[in-house]
């Protein structure tokens, strides 16, 4: 079901009082005026038939799709209850027409129900907004008879007065039919001269025989806009009357199909535009509004920057220079100051890495790890919610505690690059130390000091923030004009063996000889550690792993058994209970997530342990352990036993046909590795054969995949690594890639002789 | 149809809070007390018997504080008339309930809608407490009264309280395993029928189940007439009755023959036999028409126009089976609706109510037996008989009577799939030719999954299923039979190469030639399962594979052979090795498609057996 997520007036209802309302009457009216204005548009792409050969076999083809966006404005006198004050009302007209042939019953599937969330009004007191939406479809023929759906194919699924949903069920649409539709929108909006950002995508999974957009725009907005990874540039000028007029058409876009280890934003062609209604009147500097009339081609990303160092300047002032904010920093040092002198330790004699490791620690424990009766659940979960680095938060607890930081502004290594920024969102924040260099960033509980965030690796050309001191900048703009912006450090990328899964696995034979017996140790280093945390850490250990690193007296439990804090005595009980519950559960999880790393069936799951939880940056592995029965390895040969040796990879990650040749670079999300280190019990009476064949060794410049078996009469070890050496491989390398990807799926064959002596 | 959906808003909290089935707020909260009272009442004149329902649930926190999601649903017949919330027998709580339109799963639009919110158990030992007050303005669609819900329920007292005006039987389920007591008394006018049950389970969700119907305790109220005033109001006093009403709104369609007889002589044009021209007819409407439900008011009953459903290409089983009826009427057969019940739902008509069905098929009379006809079958052939409504009693249109039958049950052959494969050894690897075969509901599993994918991706997402998506087992010359002719076989035939599935270690060669290992692993979960599984559908899958010895070599040993043999299922799988080749035959049949929790435990030892069997090797060894 293709769903737009539109707003919709929707006249067709089906209930026989709005159907006889006067609005409805006029949108009816109006709706009608809509399609004959759009049906009757005089484009010859919208008249081709003929789908070139090529696309014979496509699911569907897009003929033609047409966007045209007309915006307009004007001020009105309004009184406001407390006086008269001028109003400004823009009205933007969107419509978006596409005709595409329709060739197979995936494609039917996909367009013959559309689904609207509606109508939507939006009331305030300066402003009163709103949406209508017109919809038109045609089904045309092979024959060429053409058919329009109509009202009574239209059902109301919301039908309240701020907010109509609809759906309709497109009638009589078969394979090899036509399906020419629009969806137009006109939104009236007041006072608000805020962006508008609308993208033009010049790539489709489908073949596009022609794309075009169109924008009149009244003389008072403004534009800026930007052509990325090779899409056509838009052709922008101006009428008699001053309007703005864009325009921006591509013909024959050939399908692209979202592949392996793609970066849209960086690979794919599209363009970017911002709209507004330009002001120029009082307080415009202030408001940072564009002026009426003004068209801007983004040629740099120095709009983005500033806007950034706005951004945080303002929150700079707020949330630190402010004293009340800046008082909870204050309050992280002193409790961090508490806890080094429990640990034994003279925070002030600490190096500054080593300061800002113990207030990282401090702000996670009394912040994210924080025990609240009052959302327990939550609590509990702390481990699955997802932070955005927390790069001022960070900032201001280092600042406060007398630490050199910085924040690191940059693009994200598969985002908009930096100097093609257009807006503030495109860069990310990184909280880091002037002095080592080290980052900071917490998207999770799991996240450790010093660790960068993948996201960032390797990105170059970045900038540093600092803020000034409010007292010295005597401007109007105080607060928005504190960010002091410098170069920033160039970002390590971190290598293979940086992130890492290592699998340590002792192998019996179980004594019916027919499955085998697996202790297990498994070892997760930077950024492969964090999904398995998130499934295997309860709360309760990490926080009582937490407590003890602060020399911290008691347990959690125990604290709230003295009843030092509020009421705690009285709910102490349910604590347990709760944690009592996720303990239940962890051994299911072990089981899962044993389960879905070998694909093997995985049985009498027992001894499961988180050996280290690696949340420390002096002790980062994640450790775990467990032992259990693994069937479907073992297969009897006559008097002999064939190991699958091979199989204890899982399924390795295979690159199917369809996604072997390819002509675009390789963003993949981080350099890794997997190493297993086996060893297998030779049973009594059987020798080991077949070692020298389980032998392979494929290395390139883009990874490695390796395996070394030996023997001793008792025991054969057999070590597998396999690495991707980097996160980024141009196009050229991939023939590469797949000779050690390849060589890996191929040992998941390999097998191993144990012979009757 | 919407009878369906019904059976699921009955139960109360279905549906919404499925989710929670597995969260550890299962025995946390509890029902301690439940109360629901029925009463019917005097309506109004559009409405004249009325059903008034209170409800009170009072959940106890028994371990630590959380919140439950509630959900209330309702529809064109029900509406909810008061909703009260006690957090701790407090109202002051700040919920406000939502009311919404409720999107069930497979049917585009009907009138179902739920009030729902979350409710807070503010710690333990505290209990909050819901009230409903809710009215079903029609009998007939007052149909069960489902004794289990999302959580256990502690006690519970169920009142009907019957006015003598009102006629109706309560019929009893699935109360044999329950503490349920069940008192009669007369309160002046009014019987008044009491059900208390002590600790009733939640009810347990688990996938491949039976329906709701089969295993949870429920009373089904079958209303037969009423005398309000003076008029008296018939409704389902037997099945005639049901029928009688169903006829009624067939009668309403307001069906075009005219249209429907122009589109069906195109479609049978050349066509000279009576089966002929069914089969073309109903693959028409198979392929033709999506099934896209629309179930709102009366519209979850009454078939949509058949001209209507031609327009469109769209209806849902009533339309479809409605259209076929017409477009075989139109060339003078013999067709009739048919309502059924799928197999989802306990009930016959020997029960008359909304509840006995949920799906409309057409039946072709041909010489006076029913040949049925589900066109929501996408790619089912004609003839064949989806598991669904195999054995099921169906109401067949007879003019002012009606017939009961039952639809014929399938054997396990119906759903035959068979892999043939003949191979010889090149070094490492085995090479040659491989023939599938899929009939009946194997055939349409496929199909459906087929042409869910685009037609250019079609090829490879088929290579990528036969060879299971390894890399080893290289697929080519792909050719496929019958993708679009569901009355035959669908057959795929293609060379392959499989590469290093010959292990060679010293002299001796090791082969292990079972990729499909069909069942194996499959074994319930004795611990958590606790309902019956059932199959999709029966099923016979054979598998063959004969391999060309190398001349230099000879069978050193071969796995004995299978042979397990139970009530409603046989694996049997051999090794045999004769002029040259070695012959392996598997075969694993389920004609019946439920495994009883009784059975588990045989089940599991057999799956074992198979895996072991599995777990096997062939030696080939050098001819001395």
């Amino acid at each position: 079901m293709r769903i737009f997520s539109l707003v919709v007036f929707a006249a067709f209802t089906a209930t026989v009082i709005n159907a006889q309302s006067k609005e409805t009457e006029k949108y009816r009216k109006e709706s009608e005026e809509m399609r004959k204005q759009i049906w009757a548009w005089d484009k010859p792409q919208f008249r081709v038939k003929d789908i070139p050969r090529e696309y014979a076999t496509a699911s569907k083809v897009v003929i033609a799709h047409h966007t045209e966006l007309t915006a307009d404005s004007k001020s009105k006198i309004a009184f406001y209850g407390l006086g008269f004050g001028a109003k400004k009302e823009q009205s933007i007209t969107e419509i978006v027409r596409e005709i595409i042939k329709v060739n197979d019953k995936n494609a039917v599937t996909d367009y013959s129900e559309f689904s609207f969330t509606q109508f939507a009004k939006t009331s305030g007191f300066f402003a009163s907004d709103k949406m209508t939406t017109y919809v038109g479809v045609k089904v045309i023929k092979p024959n060429g008879t053409s058919k329009e759906i109509n009202a009574d194919d239209i059902v109301l699924t919301k039908d309240a007065s701020s907010e109509k949903k609809a759906k309709v069920a497109i009638p009589d649409l078969q394979p090899g039919d036509i399906l020419d539709y629009f969806i137009a929108t006109e939104q009236t909006l007041t006072n608000d001269l805020s962006e508008k950002a609308y993208r033009v995508f010049l790539f489709d999974d489908a073949p596009i025989l022609s794309l075009s957009f169109h924008a009149q725009l009244g003389k008072k907005f403004a534009i800026e806009y930007r052509s990325y990874n090779g899409a056509p540039e838009l052709k922008v000028s101006k009428n008699d009357d001053k309007e703005i007029i864009v325009d921006v058409e591509k013909t024959n876009i050939p399908p692209f199909e979202t592949s392996l280890w793609v970066a849209p934003v960086r690979q794919l062609p599209f363009i970017r535009m911002n709209i507004s209604l330009g002001y120029s009147g009082f307080g415009s500097r202030y408001l940072d509004t564009r002026k009426p009339g003004e068209v801007t081609k983004s040629l740099n990303s120095d709009e983005a920057l500033d806007d950034k160092a706005d951004q945080f300047s303002t929150r700079y002032y707020n949330g630190y220079w402010m004293k009340a904010a800046k008082a909870q920093y204050d309050d992280i040092e002193s409790s961090a100051k508490r806890k080094a002198k429990q640990m034994g330790l003279n925070f002030s004699s600490l190096s500054d890495d080593e300061k800002a490791a113990l207030l990282f620690y401090t702000f996670r424990f009394n912040y994210l790890l924080n025990f609240n009766i009052d959302a327990l659940s939550e609590t509990i979960n702390s481990g699955q919610k997802e932070y955005d680095g927390l790069s001022f938060a960070l900032f201001c607890t280092m600042k406060a505690a007398g630490i050199d930081p910085a924040i690191l502004i940059s693009e994200v290594r598969t985002g908009f690059r930096i100097n093609e920024a257009m807006d503030a969102n495109d860069l990310v924040s990184t909280a880091y130390l002037t002095g080592s260099k080290k980052f900071l960033s917490i998207q999770s509980i799991y996240d450790i000091p010093f660790q960068m965030p993948s996201y960032i690796e390797g990105v170059k050309n970045t900038k540093s923030f600092t803020f000034d001191h409010p007292a010295a900048i005597m401007s109007m703009k105080k607060m928005s004009g504190l960010t002091n912006i410098t170069t920033g450090p160039n970002v390590p990328a971190s290598a293979s063996d940086k992130n890492v899964r290592r699998e340590d696995l002792h192998l019996s034979l179980t004594d019916d000889r027919s499955a085998l017996t697996v202790k297990r140790t498994t070892t997760l280093k930077g950024i492969y550690k964090e999904d398995e945390q998130k499934n295997l850490i309860l709360y309760e250990d990490y926080y009582e792993s937490e407590r003890k690193s602060f020399n911290e007296e008691k347990s959690l439990i125990e604290e709230l058994e003295d009843g030092k804090r509020s009421k705690s005595k009285k709910y102490v009980e349910e604590v347990k209970n709760a944690f009592t519950e996720a303990r239940k559960k962890q051994k299911d999880a072990f089981l899962k997530e044993a389960k879905d790393w070998f694909e093997q069936d995985i049985t009498d799951m027992k001894d499961q342990k988180v050996k280290n939880l690696g949340v420390r940056h002096t002790s980062p592995d994640f450790i775990y352990s467990s032992a259990f029965t693994m069937g479907g390895l073992v297969k009897k040969a006559g008097n002999n036993i064939i190991i699958d040796i091979g199989k204890m990879q899982g399924q390795p990650l295979s690159v199917k046909d369809e996604q072997r040749k390819r002509d675009i670079d390789i963003y993949m999300a981080f350099a890794r590795s997997i190493e297993y280190l086996i060893e297998l019990e030779i049973p009594e009476g059987y020798t080991a054969e077949g070692l020298a064949a389980l032998n392979v060794k494929v290395e390139n410049e883009t990874g490695v995949f390796a395996t070394e078996a030996t023997s001793t009469d008792k025991l054969v070890t057999i070590k597998v690594k396999k690495h991707y050496l980097h996160s980024f491989e141009p196009a050229a390398n991939f023939d590469k890639m797949l000779a050690f990807i390849d060589a890996s799926n191929n040992w998941v064959n390999a097998k191993l002789l144990l012979k009757k002596k | 149809m919407k009878r369906l959906f019904i059976l699921i808003a009955m139960t109360g909290l279905a549906g919404l809070v499925a989710a929670q089935a597995d969260s550890p707020d299962d025995k946390n909260v509890v029902i301690s007390k439940c109360t629901r009272e029925f009463r019917f009442v005097k309506g109004n004149s559009e409405h004249p018997v009325q059903i008034k329902e209170e409800s009170r649930r009072l959940y106890t926190c028994k371990s630590y504080r959380t919140e439950i999601p509630v959900a209330e649903f309702y529809n064109d017949n029900e509406t909810i008339d008061d909703v009260n919330i006690y957090v701790n027998d407090s109202k002051k709580h700040g919920i406000t309930p939502r009311y919404e339109y409720h999107n069930v799963d497979g049917i585009f639009y009907s009138d179902a809608h739920v009030c729902f919110f979350q409710l807070p158990l503010l710690k333990i030992g505290s209990t909050s407490e819901v009230v409903f007050k809710k009215t079903t303005l029609d009998p007939r669609y007052f149909t069960n009264i489902f004794f289990m819900d999302d959580q256990d329920i502690e006690k519970q007292e169920i009142t009907l309280r019957i006015p003598s005006w009102m006629q109706l039987e309560i019929k009893e389920y699935n109360f044999k395993k329950y503490n349920i007591h069940k008192n009669v008394s007369q309160d002046g006018d009014e019987t008044v029928y009491t059900y208390t049950t002590n600790n009733i389970p939640a009810l347990s969700r688990e996938h491949s189940a039976p329906g709701l119907t089969y295993y949870s305790p429920h009373i089904l109220v079958l209303s037969k007439s009423a005398q309000p005033k003076d008029e008296t109001h018939t409704y389902f006093k037997t099945v005639k009755e049901q029928y009688n009403w169903y006829k009624n709104l067939v009668q309403q369609i307001g069906d075009d023959e005219k249209v429907v007889k122009e589109r069906t002589d195109e479609i049978v044009a050349g066509l000279t036999t009576d089966e002929e021209k069914v089969k073309k007819i109903f693959q028409w409407v198979q392929d033709n028409i999506r099934y896209i439900a629309f179930e709102n008011g009366i519209a979850g009953f009454r078939p949509e126009k058949a001209q209507e459903v031609l327009r469109k290409k769209y209806g849902d089983c009533k339309g479809m089976a409605n259209l076929l009826t017409n477009m075989l009427r139109s060339i003078k057969l013999d067709a009739r609706r048919c309502w059924i019940g799928t197999k989802h739902i306990a009930y016959d008509y020997s029960t008359p109510s909304l509840s006995v069905d949920n799906h409309m098929i057409c039946a072709w009379m041909n010489k006076g037996k029913p040949v049925y006809l589900d066109a929501t079958e996408k790619y089912i052939g004609f003839g064949e008989i989806a598991e669904r409504i195999q054995g099921k009693q169906t109401l067949i249109e007879n003019g002012s009577q009606y017939l009961l039958e039952k639809v014929p049950l399938a054997t396990h052959m119906q759903n035959t799939a068979t892999e043939t494969r003949r191979f010889s050894i090149d070094g490492n690897n085995l090479k040659g030719h491989v023939v599938h075969v899929w009939k009946g509901e194997n055939k349409e599993w496929l199909l459906t999954a087929l042409n869910d994918i685009k037609q250019d991706k079609q090829d490879n997402a088929l290579k990528q299923f036969l060879s299971e998506g390894k890399s080893n087992f290289e697929i080519s010359n792909l050719k496929i039979d019958n993708l679009s002719n569901y009355n035959a076989d669908l057959k795929v035939e293609y060379d392959v190469v499989w590469k290093d599935v010959v292990t060679v270690f010293d002299k001796d060669i090791y082969l292990d030639i079972d990729n499909r290992r069909n069942l194996q692993g499959f074994k319930i979960d004795t611990a958590k399962r606790k309902l019956p599984y059932w199959f999709d559908f029966k099923n016979n899958l054979v598998f063959e594979t004969e391999i060309q010895l190398p001349v230099d070599k000879a069978v050193n040993s071969l796995p004995e052979k299978l042979a397990i043999k139970q009530p409603g299922y046989n694996f049997l799988a051999s090794y045999s090795n004769s002029g040259g080749k070695i012959i392996y035959k598997n075969e694993i049949v389920l004609d019946n498609t439920e495994i009883k929790p009784e059975d588990f435990s045989q089940w599991n030892k057999d799956i074992q057996q198979l895996t072991s069997f599995y777990d096997q090797q062939i030696v080939l060894t050098q001819k001395k």
